[in-house]
């Protein structure tokens, strides 16, 4: 790897990522069957892969540069014959991008990609072919980079070496006039390193379109035998023609004031309203470096009220920190007001005012737990993103052809539900374009539109986020369902059940009603997959249907994984926290109550069903034998007290000693320090500063399962 | 010549040492939540700041009789450098002893004990000098990487190996 920009990598990546995905989304906007692309959408796309190639170049990355200056190249030749756009080009940059993801994968690993990769030579070879077509050469076979025109630049290994700085400007049809003039002569005696290498300041200049670069002759060249190699005798001046800001300007530029003289000339008002005096020049010693800072300053002020993002990018680590940081001040805070609970009444500390000062923290440090919680919170658009593209491959592959509306992107979530919800979407949007919607011949024989609708939307209600998917398809025929149950042996009798019920069966891992099997879907897996997906982060999916009509399915998701609503209670010389969502019920219950059934265990007769009682110590095993001994094993006259828990559809009764009461928790991670522990979901920190584990209910459920056919087995 | 410095503690009347970059801190016995499933030598998690962490018993890790935690005992807070992650953990030991600078040379390798005693918890041997007293004291050096390894760990949380039997564990009459 380069190892000197090692620390601008992360940056790097995520700002790749974000580009790929921005730039997936405009090869999809434009649409092959309407003939020539919209401008703006391939210039939208030349604009990031030329900042692509100019960030990947300035940290060394050659092959992701090379790259993206190749797909640069077809979308210059594009711009010039926009008719001959055709799904190809949509192709074959989609493919750009898919190796691009892979390149990032490997340097996110460590690894310096290659372009040597299979994928990576198709993609280089499908690329020059196109280029050659638009530029009206003929199928170039093998040809690398042959078709680029006037940029002949085989062997590309010395790209960054021979690239021209002619390369660096941006082809301005519209005669734009450039917002900026900068110009940058370096010191007589400037050292350039490889850090500050002239041609690195064009690049990091090129992520703004550029007008002109032009070469500024010093006053005297001397003879060529005169000439010192150490020495720079030039200088260049840009001309930038979007309207950056000056703080932008300054701090891509702060770096070179020490090797230079740079002066920064506003050729126009930009809209962001730049109220500075155009035209100030610079020099790069100790006291213009002092004025600077005071305008940097005045720019930061104005950048904030001029409507220009005012975002920052923060690793979720540190957002994490703060988050623990708030949770044990509030701890502190507890403590703190149980001394002064504590406290004596004397005349001279005024008791009331005290307790109300510490009331009024409380309330506040409350406040600020939530807000810091609320920064881990993400629009939902970046897990929606991958939708257009993946719609577009499936229905293309499947020959139907499907509309995709989506909204309610900004819905915000947590990140770790986000990232939890990706794979379920995936699975059920698949699952639409599959089994849904029909295809556009059997669409138009029943009075439909030829293309389907796909509608994915976010909404906030309540305390939960719904992400819907729906589609106006075939519909769920119930009938095929129950046919197929049966068959499978997983319905035997039972006529009479409701839709709820024979929905549910979809999510039987191994069911499928799809007749054929397709490497899309069909095989039974993914619905399975999604809803135990789904149902571990607390969520719900919810299916109606009608049958020829379309089908909607609900995730009903919980805001964020990080603080749930819990009941502690205590077993024994534990406590433990269980989720509210997860409690059915808590009841008191006399030991006649309580049947043993033939060696399997013992069984609660409780609103017309039979609950197995299991006492935790069958399925956790503690060294200090007591610590799960409940009260009443030392005095049966305590009553049993038993909480009923759903898990999935399996009912649990588990004796408990104490229900202490109920609380927000902050769900903390085992396996960050330790290792994941079945039927353990994490841990909690409780107000005076100890940990209480956390149950995790379907987890239970499905140890006591097969706790019980180990027995079954063992019995038989 | 390389030199490094240990922190000791002691275990009985044996002192153990520990790369001294990998102590966080030392903190004074704190109540501890136990947690089910584990190896014996793991006591239970603890708060620390906010992250939850698990303490592991020296004595136990080192088959070592018990005793009952006192005035000297603490929690060596380390971070664990495990075969997949970091963690960080607490040793819970007797007490903490001193700061040695030991040179590399200074170090051997443990001497193979024969299948009774478990040398992957070593790491080598160094004998000091008290230059004051004229006595030689052995610093066992701790090999931490193997104390939490997740190999060990997974072994004994097999839930299925931990399963009482039913009939063992409530005294109290069923209703017939």
């Amino acid at each position: 790897m380069s190892g000197e920009f090692d620390e601008y990598l992360p940056e790097f990546l995520e700002e790749t990522l974000q580009g790929i995905s921005d730039f997936e989304q405009m090869v999809i906007d434009t649409d092959p069957q309407a003939g020539a692309p919209d401008l703006d959408l391939v210039n939208g796309m030349f604009r990031i892969a030329h900042s692509l190639k100019g960030n990947a170049l300035m940290l060394g990355l050659e092959n992701i540069g090379n790259l993206s200056h190749e797909m640069e190249s077809l979308l210059h030749s594009l711009r010039d014959k926009p008719q001959l756009f055709d799904s190809g080009i949509v192709d074959c940059l989609l493919h750009c991008m898919d190796v691009l993801r892979s390149m990032c994968a490997d340097i996110s690993q460590g690894v310096d990609p290659a372009l040597d990769q299979p994928d990576a030579l198709m993609v280089r070879d499908e690329l020059a072919n196109q280029i050659a077509r638009l530029e009206g050469k003929g199928s170039g076979e093998g040809a690398h980079v042959e078709g680029g025109g006037k940029e002949n630049l085989s062997p590309i290994k010395n790209l960054t070496t021979e690239l021209l700085l002619s390369d660096l400007i941006n082809n301005n049809e519209a005669q734009e006039q450039p917002f900026w003039r900068i110009s940058f002569r370096p010191r007589e005696n400037a050292r350039f390193t490889s850090v500050a290498d002239p041609l690195k300041l064009a690049m990091q200049m090129s992520r703004w379109r550029l007008s002109s670069v032009q070469v500024l002759a010093v006053d005297q060249l001397p003879f060529l035998d005169q000439m010192n190699p150490q020495q720079c005798y030039l200088g260049w001046e840009f001309q930038i023609i979007d309207s950056v800001s000056r703080s932008d300007l300054d701090n891509l530029l702060i770096p070179w004031y020490e090797m230079g003289e740079i002066s920064i000339q506003e050729l126009q008002k930009s809209p962001a309203g730049h109220n500075e005096l155009s035209g100030d020049t610079r020099v790069g010693d100790i006291n213009a470096e002092k004025e600077d800072t005071t305008s940097l300053v005045g720019n930061k002020a104005l950048a904030s009220n001029g409507g220009v993002a005012d975002s920052v990018r923060v690793d979720i680590s540190k957002i994490d920190e703060l988050i623990n940081l708030t949770g044990e001040v509030l701890i502190q805070h507890s403590m703190l007001a149980r001394t002064v609970m504590n406290l004596p009444q004397t005349d001279d500390v005024d008791l009331e005012k005290l307790h109300e000062q510490i009331d009024a923290l409380g309330t506040q440090m409350r406040e600020m737990q939530e807000n810091v919680m609320f920064v881990r919170m993400l629009p939902v658009r970046h897990v929606f993103n991958r939708l257009p593209r993946m719609v577009r491959d499936l229905s293309r592959k499947l020959g139907k052809k499907v509309k995709l509306q989506m909204t309610g992107q900004e819905t915000e979530l947590d990140k770790s539900v986000l990232e939890g919800i990706l794979d379920p979407l995936i699975h059920l949007v698949r699952n639409a374009i599959d089994h849904g919607i029909e295809s556009p011949q059997k669409r138009v024989a029943q009075g439909k539109p030829e293309t389907g609708t796909l509608a994915v939307s976010a909404w906030q209600q309540g305390g939960r986020i719904v992400i819907e998917v729906c589609d106006d398809g075939k519909g769920i025929e119930q009938e095929v369902v129950v046919q197929r149950a049966r068959s499978q042996g997983l319905l035997v009798g039972g006529d009479d059940l409701d839709a709820e019920q024979i929905y549910q069966f979809l999510f039987i891992p191994g069911f499928s009603t799809a007749k054929n099997v397709t490497d899309v879907s069909g095989r039974g897996v993914g619905l399975d997959v999604a809803a135990r997906n789904i149902r571990g982060m607390g969520g719900v999916i919810d299916v109606t249907s009608t049958k020829g009509r379309g089908t909607q399915l609900q995730l009903k998701l919980p805001l964020t994984l990080a603080v749930t609503d819990g009941l502690l209670v205590r077993i024994g010389r534990q406590q433990f926290v269980v989720a509210l969502t997860s409690i059915l019920e808590s009841v008191h219950i006399n030991s006649q109550k309580i049947q043993s059934i033939a060696g399997m265990g013992r069984v609660i007769h409780f609103r017309e069903a039979y609950i197995p009682v299991v006492d935790l110590r069958r399925i956790f095993h503690y060294h200090d034998a007591k610590s799960l001994k409940l009260d009443r094993e030392e005095n049966p006259s305590v009553p049993h007290l038993l909480l009923v828990l759903e898990a999935e559809n399996l009912q649990l009764a588990i004796p408990v000693d104490e229900l202490v009461g109920q609380q927000q928790i902050v769900i903390k991670n085992m396996e960050l320090n330790y290792n994941a522990i079945p039927g353990i979901g994490g841990a909690t920190i409780l107000s005076d500063g100890k940990v209480a584990l956390i149950l995790d209910v379907i987890a239970l459920g499905w140890l006591f399962r097969t706790l019980v056919s180990h027995r079954a087995i063992k019995v038989a | 010549m390389s030199q490094r410095q240990f922190l000791s503690f002691m275990l009985g009347n044996e002192e153990y040492g520990v790369d001294i970059k990998h102590v966080h801190e030392i903190l004074t016995w704190k109540e501890i939540t136990a947690i089910p499933n584990t190896p014996s030598y793991v006591l239970g998690v603890m708060n620390l700041r906010g992250s939850i962490i698990p303490i592991v018993d020296m004595r136990r890790r080192f088959c070592m009789s018990e005793k009952p935690a006192d005035d000297h005992t603490v929690i060596m807070v380390l971070n664990l450098k495990g075969r997949d992650k970091t963690r960080i953990a607490g040793l819970m030991v007797d007490s903490v002893r001193d700061v040695y600078d030991i040179d590399d040379e200074q170090i051997a390798s443990p001497p193979d004990f024969g299948s009774g005693i478990d040398t992957d918890f070593i790491s080598g041997l160094a004998t000091l000098r008290k230059e004051d007293q004229d006595t030689e004291n052995l610093i066992i050096l701790v090999e931490l990487s193997q104390l939490l390894d997740a190999d060990m760990l997974s072994r004994s949380s097999d839930v299925n190996a931990n399963i009482a039997p039913e009939e063992e564990l409530d005294p109290t009459p069923l209703a017939s």
